[in-house]
């Protein structure tokens, strides 16, 4: 069975590992056992309540009861930009018009922004490739949602996304050697690195501080601005279904698009409701795939089932109970998996 | 003899004719009647006027060969190259883009659209005729402007400046427009400077860009001819380089071509020129060429002639003197070509 739980210290090891499988584009989990370390502190101290507003973050990880290990990762940043500046590019119209010469131009332009200051932030998905079946992604992505609709006031009434954007094979985005080559002589990887442990701030100050024209990118540098790259298509599909969309704003190096709702708009949000656990011996199966959590914040837990379920319970199983850290009659949350499926 | 003089009415025709041989390049000098007559009478107008500083004038100068009354080039200047509408130009300024944190410093260009050299007295519309390209006769008109702004000097500003054609090919494709301005205006180069050279500048406000452009975003085409010079310009540009004129920072919005500018008392034709009386030749020391100014009350022509300076005497032929119908008013200057 397959839980989601707060991250701990011990999970250090097993984090290294996951990192490892992490491939170029992927910005926040970087393979790098001091910058984990102080990552699962943050964490810590977070849900202790022992940080300032600008350091909070929340890391939850995907756990495989059978053999207790680590298999996928997932965040939340409370409130992004407090400390170092947090950036951006807005995706903008610009007119030029005559009428003395009868021209009329439409013209896109991208200009650097700090428009997401203080917003929450989802980040740092990574789903262990031999775990990418049975909903799991679908689990670690969703888990974050319930989680903020228990504890809504943890969070800013805005949440983004930002999603990976088109790279090939050897880490070379598009857009990077079209506009940002031209800027710092840092290939695509090392720029993506440097992001990851912290160092994206720097990168963007030496980033063009005017706005410039769409036009004078490279034609294959104008089709990716905010396309994901084709293995960040499902988790887009999976944020987009739930409330989150495209806004006019990408990341200023690979030019992925940022997701953006408010908070209180998300489906999980609006749709989640509380039952009471009733635990059973033999399994009662529903109709419907569940997205399941527990209402404590320190020990959250989350999981998907199929439990019976009617206006007032909720019927688990006694291991189902155990991986959601509840005793009979405990409040449980709980949403359908998915949009389509019959709300509560 | 060539002399250049102040346009009249009755050049106009011959004007428009020129007009029509220059061809896109010389914007300032668009093949169009009523412009051209409105220059015309700009121009006589300016000259009239007694004036005490730089404003709305306009000063259209014509080469005349005085034997046929053949008009072979134009030369104009405009006291402030920006009086009623603004005179745009691009800056090519560095932003410093830097971290400590990185090891980064670098510098980056970006072209800025301004109107800094409004405030600038302007020289152009300057054309000759093919045949006399390679004579002394484009000196004439170039040193000849410099040498009125100089005798004058209250009727311009203290900066000078001179927008020097930019690459271009014969079908009027420009690199720098195909990559920069068609993007914005989505015509063609000539098209585009006939605008420029008939409509008031309002039309570049609405339509050229407001942020600055990276350079290095600039497809490489274009990068590379920014600031070069066409060929059929090089002469315009080595006259106006050594007496002073300096291709700095600004260029032409359209093709980019290179704008010169220079303060007035940099210029070493501002620096020697000096007031001489005519007299007539006595020296056996060998000829040299002058350019020589003439002028009286709000008039001023120029030519060329050989002769030999002694002092503030320039003694010339007798031919020379009664070409120039010589009368005591006349306030005389010479430079040394």
């Amino acid at each position: 069975m397959m839980f989601i739980r707060p991250i701990q210290r011990q999970d250090r090891k097993a984090l290294l590992q996951l990192a490892a499988k992490t491939g170029s584009g992927f910005t926040s989990l970087p393979h790098n056992e001091s910058h984990l370390e102080e990552r699962i502190e943050r964490m810590i101290a977070t849900w202790e309540d022992t940080n300032a507003l600008s350091e909070k973050g929340y890391l939850f990880a995907l756990v495989d009861s059978e053999t207790q290990t680590l298999v996928g990762v997932s965040g939340i940043e409370v409130a992004i930009g407090l400390n170092d500046p947090w950036y951006d590019f807005h995706v903008g119209t610009q007119v030029h018009a005559s009428k003395e010469l009868g021209i009329y131009r439409q013209m896109k332009k991208l200009s650097l922004s700090n428009d997401h200051t203080g917003n929450s932030e989802l980040c740092t998905l990574f789903l262990d490739p031999e775990y990418r079946m049975d909903k799991n992604g679908q689990l670690l992505s969703k888990s974050r949602l319930l989680f903020m609709a228990a504890f809504k006031d943890k969070f800013s009434e805005r949440l983004i996304a930002e999603m990976r954007g088109v790279s090939d094979e050897n880490g070379r985005s598009p857009f990077w050697e079209s506009l940002g080559r031209h800027f710092f002589t840092l290939d695509f990887d090392q720029a993506d690195y440097l992001t990851g442990i912290g160092s994206k701030s720097f990168i963007a100050e030496l980033m063009p501080k005017h706005a410039f024209y769409v036009d004078f990118l490279s034609e294959a540098a104008q089709k990716t601005i905010a396309d994901v790259h084709p293995n960040t298509l499902p988790a887009r599909k999976i944020l987009e279904s739930e409330g989150m969309r495209y806004e006019g704003y990408v990341d200023i190096f690979d030019a992925g698009p940022t997701l953006e709702a408010y908070t209180q708009d998300l489906r999980i949000v609006r749709k989640s409701r509380l039952r009471q656990a009733s635990i059973s011996e033999s399994e009662q199966l529903g109709e419907q795939t569940l997205l399941i959590g527990n209402e404590k914040y320190q020990d959250f837990r989350a999981m998907i089932g199929n439990p019976m379920i009617d206006a007032i319970h909720i019927y688990l199983t006694q291991m189902q109970a155990d991986a959601l850290s509840i005793i009979n009659g405990e409040q449980i949350r709980v949403v359908p998996l998915f949009e389509k499926e019959n709300t509560l | 003899m060539i002399i250049l003089r102040p346009v009249e009415l009755s050049d106009i025709s011959n004007i428009e004719r020129l007009a029509h041989e220059s061809g896109p390049m010389v914007s300032t000098l668009p093949a169009k009647h009523s412009h051209l007559l409105k220059k015309v009478e700009q121009s006589i107008y300016s000259f009239e006027q007694d004036v005490d500083t730089a404003g709305e004038e306009s000063y259209l100068f014509v080469l005349e060969e005085t034997l046929t009354g053949q008009i072979l080039g134009t030369g104009a200047i405009n006291a402030l190259a920006g009086n009623r509408e603004p005179f745009y130009s691009f800056r090519n300024d560095i932003k410093i883009h830097s971290s400590r944190q990185l090891n980064v410093h670098s510098r980056i260009h970006a072209l800025t659209l301004n109107h800094d050299l409004s405030d600038h007295s302007q020289l152009c519309s300057f054309y000759i005729v093919p045949a006399l390209a390679d004579s002394l006769s484009p000196s004439l008109i170039t040193l000849g402007r410099l040498l009125f702004m100089s005798v004058f000097p209250m009727r311009f500003a203290n900066e000078w400046m001179a927008v020097i054609p930019g690459i271009a090919d014969e079908s009027g494709r420009a690199p720098f427009w195909e990559h920069v301005g068609r993007k914005f205006f989505g015509i063609d180069y000539n098209q585009v400077e006939y605008y420029n050279g008939t409509l008031n500048s309002t039309f570049i406000s609405e339509m050229m860009p407001y942020h600055p452009l990276y350079v290095a975003l600039i497809n490489e085409e274009a990068q590379a001819v920014m600031g070069l010079v066409h060929k059929d310009a090089a002469l315009q540009y080595s006259l106006l380089s050594e007496q002073g004129f300096e291709a700095d920072k600004y260029v032409e919005i359209f093709d980019s071509g290179p704008i010169l500018t220079a303060p007035r008392n940099a210029l070493s034709l501002c620096q020697k020129v000096q007031q001489i009386k005519l007299t007539n030749i006595t020296s056996n020391n060998p000829l040299q060429t002058y350019l020589i100014g003439l002028a009286e009350g709000n008039s001023f022509k120029a030519c060329l002639v050989q002769g030999v300076l002694q002092g503030n005497q320039l003694q010339v032929s007798q031919d020379n003197i009664d070409q120039l119908n010589l009368c005591p008013e006349h306030r005389v200057f010479c430079i040394k070509l």
